[in-house]
């Protein structure tokens, strides 16, 4: 659907963690026109500069919980809402260098009715700055 | 008496992923400036708790249709059978589901709701009595590539749906004697040629090259034909058989002389249209040349058609992919879709 919108561009950023540089997060939006219960969502591939994270190292956070894309094959009690930002956290030693970076990303998610999954990749430039 | 105007809050969406209009801000467009009443939301995108609806959201939504005296016409519901991991929903779980759904429509004050065309019939009878219990009307859609009549050419573009779905809606009403099962058509079924924003984007997204020899092929070929061309001439071509469908198509999925017959089991009409441009030398006046609109409304009012066609704008899919200064208006679309079905109501209502 908005394959360059889809990413909030000022969210990318290295995360922090007691000092220690665990990896980098950004935000985005389900590429669908409705909401789903995180139960849909089948995959969420992250590639950055064209290396491409393992699926165990992603973390998927909204409306204040976070789970790995394991855990979330069963949870219907939280729901990626239509228009939401959810942050997506990938967890890789010393993260992401300052400077400009691409990213692609893929969101599969098997809604209902449709005979085949729904796949919704992005791509976008970023940028990383100093960390905070 | 007669057509009414509606929208489908779906025809908003892009506005409403960039934040841009939330729900009151699209009531409060069909009311001030579409001049109308109707309105129809997808409840995945508009309740923001489903399979629930808060206290909160039942009483805001219900304070601003009356404010505005709007007519929450139809919900359109769906059946997400692979969100329980370890198993795919059985009829009876999709049954529950339906009745949950219906309840909630209910709550928010509309008359019907939609289920898709892919619902088994089973699971619409197992929920008819929370149906009747709650006066809501359970509304098969019939989309494209779906016919209204068995029988044309196209009807093995789809090997999932049974193109003889609305006989079997009408089986299921007339051996229950039920007044809350009907039909919602969709005018995606009168869908009769690609659209060209379609084809931009196709060219876009594949090759110009590609698309080109896809139209060509399809003049002469059906899609399972052309298919196989494409897997010999691109073996990595990665089309499926809808888009592929959708690129070639030459007639509508449904005739419009065959709405005539369905009319006293419609619920309400999807008024899907992918791009409303300028009719050539009428000035403010619209159409969508993929889609006929005028034959099936002129059979809808000599035919005493009562209700609702609600705008349900589809073209913007088409433009994502470009810089969001391209992408295309669809507040206006709707306006425009709207002059339209103002336009045409009125010629045959005389």
């Amino acid at each position: 659907m908005f394959p360059k919108q889809m990413f909030d561009k000022n969210s990318f950023k290295n995360v922090n963690e007691n000092g220690k540089i665990i990896g980098f997060s950004f935000d985005m939006k389900i590429q669908y026109y409705r909401g789903i219960t995180l139960s849909i969502i089948r995959n969420i591939e992250v590639e950055v500069d064209e290396k491409s994270y393992p699926r165990d190292s992603i973390l998927f956070t909204v409306n204040n919980e976070t789970f790995t894309l394991d855990e979330m094959r069963t949870v219907i009690s939280n729901r990626w809402l239509f228009g939401q930002y959810a942050r997506v956290t990938v967890l890789c030693e010393n993260g992401l260098s300052q400077g400009q970076h691409h990213i692609k990303c893929i969101q599969t998610i098997a809604p209902s009715y449709m005979p085949f999954q729904i796949v919704g990749p992005g791509e976008l430039d970023f940028e990383i700055q100093e960390d905070m | 008496m007669g057509i009414k105007r509606g929208v489908s809050f779906y025809s908003y969406q892009q506005t409403q992923f960039f934040k841009q209009m939330n729900w009151k801000d699209m009531i409060r467009e069909v009311h001030d400036n579409l001049k109308t009443d109707g309105v129809e939301i997808v409840d995945e995108a508009i309740i923001k708790k489903y399979p629930f609806a808060t206290d909160e959201f039942v009483f805001d939504w219900n304070n601003e249709i009356a404010r505005f005296n709007m007519n929450p016409v139809t919900m359109d519901v769906y059946l997400d059978v692979h969100q329980f991991r370890d198993h795919i929903m059985n009829h009876r779980e999709a049954a529950e589901r339906l009745k949950n759904d219906i309840k909630l429509a209910s709550k928010l004050g509309f008359k019907n709701v939609r289920c898709l065309c892919l619902v088994p019939t089973e699971v619409i009878e197992m929920a008819l009595s929370t149906a009747e219990k709650y006066d809501i009307k359970i509304g098969k859609e019939i989309h494209a590539p779906l016919p209204i009549k068995p029988g044309l050419s196209h009807e093995k573009i789809d090997p999932v749906l049974d193109p003889r779905m609305v006989d079997q809606m009408i089986e299921l009403i007339e051996r229950t004697g039920t007044k809350h099962a009907g039909l919602v058509p969709d005018f995606g079924i009168f869908q009769h040629s690609p659209t060209k924003l379609a084809i931009d984007y196709y060219k876009r997204q594949y090759s110009s090259e590609m698309i080109e020899f896809i139209l060509d092929k399809g003049k002469e070929n059906t899609v399972e034909e052309v298919l196989k061309m494409m897997d010999k001439k691109y073996p990595n071509h990665g089309m499926n058989f809808m888009t592929l469908g959708a690129i070639i198509m030459k007639e509508s999925s449904a005739r419009p002389e065959d709405i005539k017959d369905i009319i006293p089991y419609i619920v309400s009409i999807h008024g899907k249209f992918y791009h409303m441009t300028e009719v050539a030398g009428q000035l403010g006046q619209y159409e969508d040349q993929a889609i006929e609109y005028e034959k099936p409304i002129q059979y809808l009012v000599e035919n005493g058609f009562d209700g609702y066609i609600n705008s349900e704008f589809e073209g913007q899919r088409y433009c994502q992919d470009l810089d969001k200064v391209q992408m295309i208006d669809e507040v206006e679309q709707v306006r425009r879709h709207h002059e339209m079905l103002t336009r045409l109501i009125r010629k045959y209502e005389k």
